[in-house]
C-alpha cells in the first residue's frame, strides 16, 4: 500500500492547487487591445494614443461630413442630382439648401458633432493620461500634451462655431455622466488657454519629429483664427505679428502646387490633413466635387478614373464660378476650378452636372491615386495665405485699412493680380475693403472648407446665401421658377446648426427643450 | 444499387486476435466446480446472441467473465451457489444462480425497450432514469443513427422535447444552431454548452462522426445544469462517445451508399412567356421610349434577340449550375475490446457527400479512439482521442438565385462550350452575367481540423469513494479559402479576390471530483465535491487580397495580390475557474433530494464580479412506491414520479471587451505618405460592472408509465425569469461613445415539453412501437430599461426579444382610377400600404407587427415496426404556429429591380397586374423600380404581403431493414447482419411557398436547394 499513498497524496496536492493557486489567473485579459490604463504607461503608448486624436480629425473630414463648412453658402452647392439619390443624400442636400432636412435629426448635423466628440474624448483621454506616463524627455512629454490641446481646440472650435452652447466636456468628465450646455465664452476660454498651451509646448514646424504634427506655427495660427473669430482684434493682431515675426510665413509662388498632392507639407502650409494611399488613409473627396479625375490605372478591368463613375454631389455656384474671378489674369481660376466636366477622353460631359457649371478641381484626385473614393492628397486645414487674409481683416477692422493691404497684395501678387490699390486705381475705405476681404478670401481658400465660418464671422451668411446660392440663370430658365434652388429657406436662426437630436436624447441633463432657437 | 464489396480479410483476422485474447483469459477451473452449459437467445425470436457476456462470481475467488460463441453458446465452470450474469447490449440483464442440478441452461433475454431503466448521464456522473429528479431528455447510439446525416445536430432535431434545432443552411457540411427551451437572452444568445466525454466544446458539434456515439443527453431545467453554473444558461448537451463494453470484443462495420436528387420548388417562367413580361414591363414603365411591337431592339441584348429571332430558344439555368444526382457514400468501423483489465475501443470513419450545387460536398475522415485500463484495485486511468478532418466544398452564395432569375432568353454556352461571359452595367456596378462561372470556377473551401479528448485517473482509495482527475482539451482549426477569378462576377471588378480567414481555437479544461457514495438501510446518499479549471483561446486571421496577375494561383499566393484589403488577427480569450458540489439523497428510493452548488469565477468580468454562485435543489417523489398505492394500481401503473426543480443559472456571454474601454487600432501618415501605427478610444465604452445575466428556472415534472412499461408520458413545465440581460446603453454622444453594455433588462420564458412512448403491438411476431414528443414555449420581455418600454418596433416589453417580424401591411394593389396620395408617383398593379396612423402618407411609423417565427408547437413523431426481423421505421417532424418572412418567395414572384431588370419569375409571379388582368395579387412588374419605389424603402423591404405560414409536416426518414436470422448468421460465422434502404426527407406537407419553412428566418437569398436522399446500407457485425 506504500505506493498508493504516495500516489493519494500527490494527487490531494494537485487538487488543492486548483482552488488556491490560478486566482491571479483570472486577471487574464485578452489581448487583442489595450484598454485605457494599459495605453498610457510609456512614452510609445502616449505617442500612439496622440496619433489616435490625429486619425480622428482625418476621419472627420475625409467623408460627407467634410461638406460643412463648404455647402450652404455662395461658393458651393449641392447638384440637382442629389436630390434624387435617396434619403441620404437629401440630408446632406438640407445643409445646402436649408429645408426641412436641416434639422437636429440630419445625419451630417449628428455625425460631424460625434465625429468631434470623438475627438475631444481622445485628446482628453491622452491629457489625462499622459501626465502619468513614464517618458524620460520632459519636452517629450509636454510637446504630447501641448499637441493634445492644440487638437481639442480645433474640435471644439468647429462645434462652438457650428452649434454655439455645447457641453463643455474635459479629462474630468467621466463620460457616462450628462453634461449642460457651457455658453460659448467659457467654451472659447477653453480654446484660447488650450492653443496658448500648445504655442508654448508644441514643437516649431523644423523641429518636429513628424512634419504633419501640430506644431507652434500652427497654434499661433488657429490661435489667431479663434481671436479673431472671437473679435478680439488686439489679440488676434499680436498673434499674428509674432507669428509672422518669430516663425515667419511663406507663400508657394505657384497656387496650383498646393492642390496637385505632389507638394504636401509645404513652406506655405502651417496645418494639413495627412492623407496616404494606404487603403485606410485615403480621403474620397473626389467622389464628392466630381471634377475631372484624371487618367486610368494600368490593370484596372475597367476605368475607375472615369468621370461619371460616382456621384457629383457639389459644385460651383454660379457666383463663384462665373463672376468672381478675373479669369484672364487669376492664376487662381484654372487651379480652383474645371470650367466644364470630362470624360476620361477629354470629352465635355456637362449634360452629366448641372448644365455648363465648372465643378471643384483642388479634389482631383492625382494620376497615382487608386480611384475616386481613395486619394491621397492632403487636405488644406490652415495656410500661410489665410493667415495673411486673417491679418488684413484684423487690421482692416482695427481701422488700419491702409496698413491691411500689405498682406491682402502679399496674396493677391502670387495670384498673378496687381496690388489692389493699383488695380483698381484708389484705397479702399474700410468697409469696401471688408466686402473685399470676403471675396477675397474666397478666391484663394474656394471649397476648402472655411466659407461658412467666414460667412458667419462677417455676420453675411443670410444675406450672401439668399443671393449667391444659385445655378447659372440657364439652368433655372430650364427648370423654370418652381426649382428648389436658390435656397430661400435660409434665415437668421441659421447661423448655428441644432444640436443634435441624438444628443438631447442621451445627454441626460439635457432635455428637448436645450435647442438652439428655430429648430 | 450496387453495394460496395467489402473485403472482409483483414477483419477476419482481428476476429481471430480479438478470440486467441479471449482464450487466453481463460482461467482453468478447480476441482470442486462443475460444468454449465448453454445458449443465450434473443426471448422474442428466439435467435442466438453471440459475444454474450457472462459473468460468474463464486463467493470465493475473482469473478470470471466469459462470452458466448457465435452460436450464442456458453460452457463454464463453476460451484453451486454461484450468481452468473448474463448481459448483452440493448437487453436487459439477467441473473440468477447455479442450482445443483442445471447443467444445460437456455438464457432468455429481452429486448431493452423501456427507457426507465435507462441510465442517463448527468453531469459529473451518472442515474438511473428512475432517481432522476430533474427534465433529462436523452437519445441513444441508435436513435442517432436512423437517420444518417453529416451534421449530429440533424439527427438530433425532432427527437428530444424542448430541443429546436435549424439548419444554418443546406449545403453539405452546413452548421446549426439548437435552442434548449426557447430563448434565454435579447444580446447575447449561443448556443448549448457541449460537454463530450467531460470536454466542454464551444460552437458546434458537427465535428463529431453520429457513429461514435453511445448517447446523448440534454440537461434542461437548472437543477440538471446547475453543475455547470454560469455556462449552463442555454442548457447542456452531454455526449457520450462509444467505449469498449467490459467482457465483449466485437467489430461492427457500418456502411450506406446512395444518391442525393434536387427538390426544387421553384418553376420559372418559360422564355416565351419571360419576353411577354419583360416587353410588358418596360412598356408599362415608359411607353414613350418602348413602343409596343418596336422595341425589342431596346429590351434585350443581341443574344436574346437571337433567341427570339430563333422562336424563343429557352436554356435552363439551373440545370446548368445543380446536378439531377448527388452521390453519397460512408464508411464506419468501430472495433472494440473489452476482455481484460483494458478496454479499447477504435473506429474510423470515411464520408463523402456531393452536393446538389455542381463543384460542392463534404468530406470527412474521422477516427476516434478510447481506452481505460485497471492498473489494480485503487487506480484507473482512460483517455478518449477524437481526431477529424473535414472538407467543404462550397458555393458563391448568390449562384442559385441567379440561376433562378437569369433570363432564359441568354444562352449559357458560347460556341467553344464555354461559358459565355458578357459584361453588364445594369444592376449599377458593373458584373458580369453568367453564375455559371462562379459555380464553376470560384472556390469556397472549407477545411476544419479537430482533435479532442481526454486524460483521466481514477482512484479508490477506500471503498465507495472515487477521486478523479482529468485534463481535457478542445482543438479546433478551421480555415475558409476563397477564391474569384476574372470571370466570375465577385471577382471581375477586382481582377481576382482571395481571402483565407482562419480561426484558431484551443479550449483546456482541467477537472478534479471527488465522489462518495454510501448506502446503508433506507439511506442513500451520494456526494460530490470538484475543482475545475478552464481556459480558452480564439484566435482568427484574416487576409483580403484583389488584383491578382492571373488566376492561376488563387488564394495559395496571397503575396500575389497586387491590393491588399484586409489583413487582420484578433483574438479572445478567458478563463473560468469553479467549485462545485453535489447532494443526492434518496430515502428508500422513493423520496429523492438533489442538492447543487456551483462556484465559478471568470475572467470575463470586472475584479469586483468576478464570482457568482449558481445553487440548484430539486426533489422528486416515486409515488408508485409507496404503500398506500394498491396492488390494483400497479397493476396498471408501472411507474409515477413527480419531480420538481428549482436553480439560479447564468450566462457568461459578454462582449469579451465590455469591461474595458477599449483602445482600437488607428492610423496616421504624419508626413502625408507613411502610416503611423496609434491607438484610438471610442464606440463601446467599458463597463467594469457587469455581471453574469441570471437565470431562475422553475420545473416541474411528472413521470408516468403503465401497462408493464408499455406506455410512458413525460411532461415538464418550465417557467424561467431571467434578469440582468445585458443592453447596450446609448450615452450622450457628446462622451465621445456611443454605448455601454450594462445589466439592466428582463425577460420570461416559460413552456412545456412532452414525451410519449408507446408500444401497441408486442407480439412474438410483430410489434408497433412510437414515440411521440411536442413542445412549445412563450418569451417576452419583461422590462428593458427603467422607464424604457420599447427600443425598436421588434424589441419592446410583452414580445419576443427576437423572431418578431416587422413591416408595413400590405393592402391590395391599386386599381385604375384609385386615390394615390399614400404613393405619389405609383401607378395601377403597385402595392397598396396600409395607412395604419392616418397621416396621409406612408412613413416607417406604418410598419407594425406583422408576425412571429416562434412556433407554437414542434416536435417529433417515430414509428417502428417489427415483424420477423424486417423493421420499419418512420421519423415526422413537425411544426405549427409560426409565420415567416418569405422574402426569397417575393422577390422571385415579383418582377422587381433586385436582381437586375431582367430577373425572371416563377409561373406564379407570371399572372401579374395588367391593365386586363386586375384580379391578382402579383404586383406589375417594374421595370425600373428604383425611381417609382412601389414599397417605402424599395421593394426588398417587402411588406406583409411576404409573410406566410410556415407550417409543416416532413417526413424525416423511412428506413426498412432487415435483420438476417441467426441460423444464417451462424453458417457466415457473424454476430449480427442488418440490411437497409432509407429515404431522408422524402415529403413535406406544407402550404409554404419556398424552398422550406423549416429554416427559423430564411434569408433574402436562399442560396441552396433543398434535396432528398434514398440510400442503402449494411450494417455488420462480427
Amino acid at each position: 500500500m506504500q505506493i498508493y499513498h504516495r500516489y493519494i497524496i500527490a494527487f490531494a496536492l494537485i487538487g488543492t492547487t486548483i482552488s488556491t493557486g490560478c486566482k491571479k489567473d483570472l486577471n487574464y485579459t485578452p489581448e487583442v487591445f489595450l484598454a485605457q490604463t494599459q495605453v498610457f504607461k510609456d512614452q510609445a503608448g502616449a505617442t500612439a494614443a496622440v496619433t489616435g486624436i490625429y486619425t480622428q480629425l482625418q476621419t472627420l473630414k475625409k467623408s460627407d461630413y467634410a461638406l460643412i463648412g463648404i455647402v450652404g453658402t455662395d461658393e458651393a452647392r449641392c447638384a440637382y442630382q442629389s436630390q434624387g439619390y435617396g434619403d441620404y443624400w437629401a440630408n446632406v442636400f438640407g445643409l445646402d439648401v436649408y429645408d426641412l432636412k436641416f434639422s437636429s435629426q440630419n445625419y451630417q448635423v449628428s455625425g460631424f458633432w460625434q465625429d468631434c466628440y470623438i475627438g475631444i474624448a481622445n485628446a482628453n483621454a491622452a491629457i489625462a493620461g499622459i501626465p502619468n506616463a513614464s517618458i524620460a524627455d520632459p519636452t517629450v512629454k509636454s510637446r504630447l500634451l501641448g499637441e493634445s490641446k492644440f487638437m481639442r481646440a480645433l474640435f471644439y472650435f468647429y462645434l462652438v462655431q457650428l452649434y454655439g452652447d455645447i457641453p463643455l466636456r474635459t479629462e474630468t468628465t467621466p463620460y457616462s455622466a450628462g453634461v449642460k450646455r457651457s455658453p460659448v465664452t467659457d467654451v472659447y476660454a477653453l480654446i484660447v488657454s488650450d492653443l496658448k498651451f500648445a504655442v508654448a509646448n508644441c514643437w516649431i514646424k523644423s523641429k518636429n519629429p513628424d512634419i504633419g504634427r501640430a506644431s507652434v506655427e500652427a497654434a499661433k495660427g488657429l490661435l489667431g483664427k479663434v481671436y479673431l473669430t472671437m473679435g478680439d482684434y488686439t489679440d488676434a493682431k499680436t498673434t499674428f505679428e509674432d507669428l509672422m515675426t518669430n516663425n515667419g510665413l511663406t507663400l508657394l509662388s505657384d497656387y496650383s502646387q498646393l492642390f496637385d498632392g505632389q507638394h504636401e507639407n509645404n513652406a506655405e502650409s502651417l496645418f494639413e490633413i495627412q492623407y496616404s494611399l494606404d487603403p485606410n488613409n485615403t480621403q474620397g473627396l473626389q467622389n464628392l466635387f466630381g471634377s475631372y479625375a484624371g487618367p486610368g490605372i494600368p490593370f484596372e478591368a475597367f476605368n475607375t478614373h472615369t468621370p461619371g463613375y460616382g456621384g457629383t454631389v457639389v459644385i460651383t455656384t454660379a457666383y463663384y464660378a462665373d463672376t468672381l474671378f478675373d479669369t484672364a489674369n487669376d492664376k487662381r481660376y484654372h487651379a480652383s476650378l474645371w470650367p466644364h466636366r470630362y470624360d476620361g477622353s477629354g470629352n465635355t460631359m456637362d449634360w452629366w452636372v448641372d448644365p455648363g457649371l465648372p465643378t471643384y478641381r483642388k479634389y482631383d484626385i492625382a494620376s497615382t491615386d487608386i480611384d475616386i473614393y481613395n486619394s491621397g492628397k492632403n487636405l488644406n486645414y490652415l495656410r500661410a495665405a489665410d493667415v495673411y487674409l486673417m491679418y488684413a481683416e484684423v487690421l482692416n477692422e482695427l481701422g488700419q485699412t491702409s496698413q491691411a493691404l500689405t498682406p491682402l497684395n502679399t496674396v493677391r501678387n502670387r495670384a498673378g493680380l496687381a496690388n489692389l490699390e493699383v488695380a483698381w486705381g484708389y484705397t479702399p475705405s474700410q468697409a469696401q475693403l471688408r466686402t473685399e476681404l470676403l471675396e477675397e478670401r474666397m478666391r484663394e481658400l474656394g471649397g476648402e472648407g472655411w466659407r461658412w465660418f467666414d460667412l458667419k464671422r462677417t455676420g453675411t451668411l443670410v444675406a450672401r446665401v439668399l443671393q449667391h446660392d444659385n445655378p447659372r440663370a440657364y439652368y433655372v430658365n430650364i427648370n423654370g421658377p418652381g426649382d428648389p434652388h436658390p435656397a430661400q429657406n435660409v434665415s437668421a436662426q441659421n447661423n448655428l446648426y441644432p444640436i443634435p437630436l441624438s444628443e438631447l436624447q442621451t445627454n441626460s441633463a439635457l432635455s428637448l427643450n436645450d435647442q438652439n432657437p428655430g429648430y | 444499387m450496387p453495394l460496395q464489396p467489402y473485403k472482409t480479410g483483414p477483419v477476419c483476422l482481428q476476429l481471430f486476435l480479438v478470440l486467441a485474447l479471449t482464450c487466453c483469459a481463460l482461467i482453468p477451473a478447480t476441482a470442486q466446480q462443475r460444468q454449465v452449459q448453454g445458449e443465450v437467445l434473443d426471448a422474442a425470436t428466439r435467435s442466438p446472441l453471440p459475444l454474450a457476456t457472462i459473468s460468474i462470481s463464486a463467493k470465493e475467488g475473482p469473478p470470471v467473465t466469459k462470452i458466448t460463441d457465435s452460436r450464442g453458446r456458453f460452457s463454464f465452470a463453476a460451484t453451486a451457489g454461484a450468481t452468473i450474469t448474463v448481459s448483452f447490449s440493448g437487453y436487459n440483464t439477467k441473473q440468477f444462480t447455479v442450482g445443483e442440478g442445471s447443467d444445460s441452461i437456455t438464457v432468455l433475454l429481452e429486448r431493452r425497450d423501456n427507457k426507465f431503466d435507462e441510465v442517463v448521464v448527468i453531469g459529473y456522473g451518472r442515474e438511473k432514469r428512475t432517481d432522476l429528479t430533474s427534465a433529462i431528455s436523452s437519445m441513444s447510439s441508435s436513435q442517432v443513427n436512423e437517420l444518417p446525416v453529416t451534421n449530429l445536430a440533424s439527427a438530433i432535431a425532432s427527437r428530444a422535447p424542448g430541443v429546436e434545432v435549424h439548419s444554418t443552411g443546406y449545403a453539405p457540411g452546413s452548421g446549426s444552431t439548437i435552442n434548449v427551451r426557447g430563448l434565454n437572452s435579447i444580446t447575447q444568445s449561443e448556443g448549448p454548452l457541449y460537454v463530450v466525454d467531460g470536454v466542454a466544446l464551444t460552437g458546434d458539434i458537427r465535428d463529431i462522426n453520429p457513429a461514435d456515439i453511445e448517447s446523448i443527453d440534454f440537461l434542461k431545467d437548472a437543477a440538471a445544469a446547475g453543475i455547470y453554473g454560469s455556462r449552463a444558461s442555454a442548457g447542456v448537451i452531454i455526449v457520450t462517445t462509444k467505449h469498449a463494453r467490459t467482457g465483449t470484443a466485437t467489430i461492427d462495420l457500418n456502411m450506406y451508399t446512395g444518391i442525393q436528387t434536387p427538390n426544387n420548388p421553384y418553376h420559372m417562367l418559360g422564355a416565351k412567356d419571360y419576353a411577354q413580361l419583360r416587353r410588358f414591363a418596360f412598356n408599362d414603365a415608359d411607353p414613350v421610349t418602348y413602343p409596343i411591337g418596336t422595341s425589342d431592339a431596346k429590351i434585350f441584348n443581341p443574344y436574346e434577340l437571337q433567341s427570339i429571332t430563333a422562336g424563343y430558344t429557352g436554356y435552363d439555368w439551373l440545370k446548368a449550375v445543380t446536378r439531377s444526382s448527388a452521390p453519397v457514400q460512408n464508411y464506419s468501423i468501430g472495433i472494440s475490446n473489452g476482455v481484460g483489465k483494458s478496454r479499447v475501443y477504435f473506429s474510423g470513419n470515411y464520408l463523402n457527400q456531393a452536393g446538389i450545387m455542381a463543384n460542392t460536398g463534404f468530406t470527412r475522415y474521422g477516427a476516434h479512439f478510447s481506452i481505460e485500463t485497471d492498473i489494480n484495485k485503487i487506480f484507473r486511468w482512460g483517455g478518449n482521442v477524437n481526431v477529424d478532418h473535414n472538407f467543404t466544398k462550397g458555393v458563391s452564395t448568390s449562384v442559385y438565385q441567379q440561376a433562378l432569375t437569369e433570363s432564359p432568353l441568354m444562352p449559357i454556352y458560347d460556341s467553344t462550350g464555354a461559358p459565355l461571359v458578357i459584361t453588364d452595367q445594369s444592376t449599377g456596378t458593373l458584373t458580369i452575367r453568367n453564375p455559371v462561372t462562379s459555380d464553376l470556377y470560384s472556390v469556397n473551401n472549407y477545411t476544419a481540423n479537430r482533435t479532442f479528448g481526454n486524460l483521466y485517473l481514477e482512484l479508490t482509495p477506500i471503498r465507495n469513494l472515487v477521486l478523479r482527475t482529468s485534463i481535457g482539451a478542445d482543438l479546433l482549426n478551421g480555415e475558409n479559402d476563397t477564391y474569384y477569378p476574372r470571370n466570375t462576377g465577385e471577382g471581375f471588378a477586382t481582377n481576382g479576390f482571395a481571402e483565407v480567414y482562419n480561426t484558431k481555437s484551443t479550449d483546456v479544461l482541467w477537472e478534479n471530483t471527488a465522489t462518495y457514495t454510501l448506502k446503508k438501510g433506507d439511506h442513500d446518499l451520494n456526494l460530490l465535491a470538484g475543482a475545475t479549471y478552464e481556459r480558452r483561446e480564439d484566435i482568427a486571421m484574416d487576409m483580403q487580397g484583389t488584383e491578382f496577375p492571373t488566376d492561376l494561383l488563387t488564394y495559395k499566393n496571397m503575396g500575389s495580390a497586387g491590393i491588399k484589403t484586409q489583413d487582420n488577427t484578433n483574438y479572445d480569450g478567458w478563463i473560468v475557474e469553479s467549485i462545485l458540489a453535489r447532494a443526492i439523497y434518496k430515502y428508500k428510493s422513493r423520496y429523492i433530494v438533489n442538492l447543487t452548488g456551483r462556484r465559478d469565477g471568470s475572467s470575463r468580468f470586472g475584479p469586483d464580479n468576478r464570482y457568482g454562485f449558481f445553487p440548484s435543489a430539486s426533489v422528486a417523489w416515486r409515488l408508485i412506491d409507496e404503500p398506500f398505492i394498491g396492488y390494483k394500481t400497479k397493476a396498471i401503473f408501472s411507474d409515477w414520479k413527480l419531480r420538481a426543480s428549482y436553480g439560479l443559472i447564468g450566462n457568461q456571454n459578454l462582449p469579451y471587451d465590455a469591461i474595458y474601454t477599449r483602445y482600437n487600432n488607428a492610423q496616421y501618415p504624419f508626413n502625408g505618405s507613411n502610416a503611423v501605427s496609434g491607438y484610438q478610444v471610442g464606440g463601446t465604452a467599458g463597463n467594469p460592472d457587469l455581471e453574469w445575466e441570471r437565470q431562475h428556472q422553475t420545473n416541474v415534472g411528472m413521470d408516468i408509465a403503465a401497462l408493464s412499461n408499455r406506455l410512458s408520458l413525460s411532461v415538464d413545465y418550465y417557467n424561467k425569469n431571467i434578469s440582468s440581460l445585458l443592453m447596450p446603453f446609448n450615452l450622450a454622444t457628446s462622451s465621445g461613445f456611443s454605448n455601454e453594455q450594462v445589466n439592466v433588462a428582463a425577460m420570461n420564458t416559460r413552456g412545456v415539453d412532452i414525451n410519449l412512448q408507446a408500444t401497441p403491438v408486442k407480439t412474438r411476431q410483430f410489434q408497433w412501437q412510437f414515440t411521440f414528443n411536442w413542445s412549445r414555449y412563450q418569451s417576452k420581455i419583461t422590462s428593458l430599461f427603467p422607464g424604457i418600454d420599447s427600443v425598436s418596433l421588434s424589441l419592446r416589453v410583452g414580445q419576443p426579444p427576437s423572431g418578431v417580424l416587422v413591416n408595413y401591411v400590405f393592402n391590395g394593389l391599386y386599381q385604375q382610377g384609385d386615390d394615390f396620395s399614400l404613393n405619389p408617383g405609383g401607378k395601377p398593379g403597385d402595392i397598396k400600404i396600409k395607412d395604419l396612423n392616418h397621416d396621409g402618407k406612408i412613413t416607417p411609423l406604418d410598419q407594425t407587427i406583422v408576425g412571429h417565427t416562434i412556433p407554437g408547437g414542434w416536435g417529433g413523431f417515430w414509428n417502428y415496426f417489427w415483424y420477423r426481423g424486417i423493421t420499419l421505421a418512420v421519423l415526422t417532424s413537425y411544426e405549427y404556429g409560426q409565420q415567416l418572412n418569405n422574402l426569397p418567395y417575393t422577390n422571385l414572384t415579383y418582377y422587381n429591380s433586385l436582381y437586375g431588370n431582367t430577373g425572371n419569375v416563377t409561373r406564379e409571379g407570371g399572372n401579374y397586374w395588367t391593365p386586363s388582368n386586375t384580379k391578382t395579387s402579383i404586383p406589375r412588374p417594374d421595370a425600373f423600380a428604383t425611381e417609382l419605389k412601389p414599397l417605402p424603402g424599395g421593394p426588398n423591404q417587402g411588406s406583409s404581403y411576404s409573410i406566410q405560414k410556415g407550417d409543416y409536416i416532413r417526413i424525416k426518414s423511412i428506413t426498412l431493414g432487415y435483420d438476417i436470422p441467426g441460423s444464417l448468421l451462424q453458417k457466415a460465422k457473424l454476430r449480427s447482419l442488418n440490411i437497409y434502404v432509407q429515404a431522408i426527407e422524402p415529403f413535406l406537407l406544407t402550404s409554404y411557398k419556398g424552398l422550406d419553412p423549416d429554416n427559423g428566418n430564411p434569408t433574402q437569398l436562399e442560396n441552396y436547394p433543398r434535396y432528398r436522399t434514398f440510400l442503402a446500407g449494411i450494417k455488420l457485425g462480427l
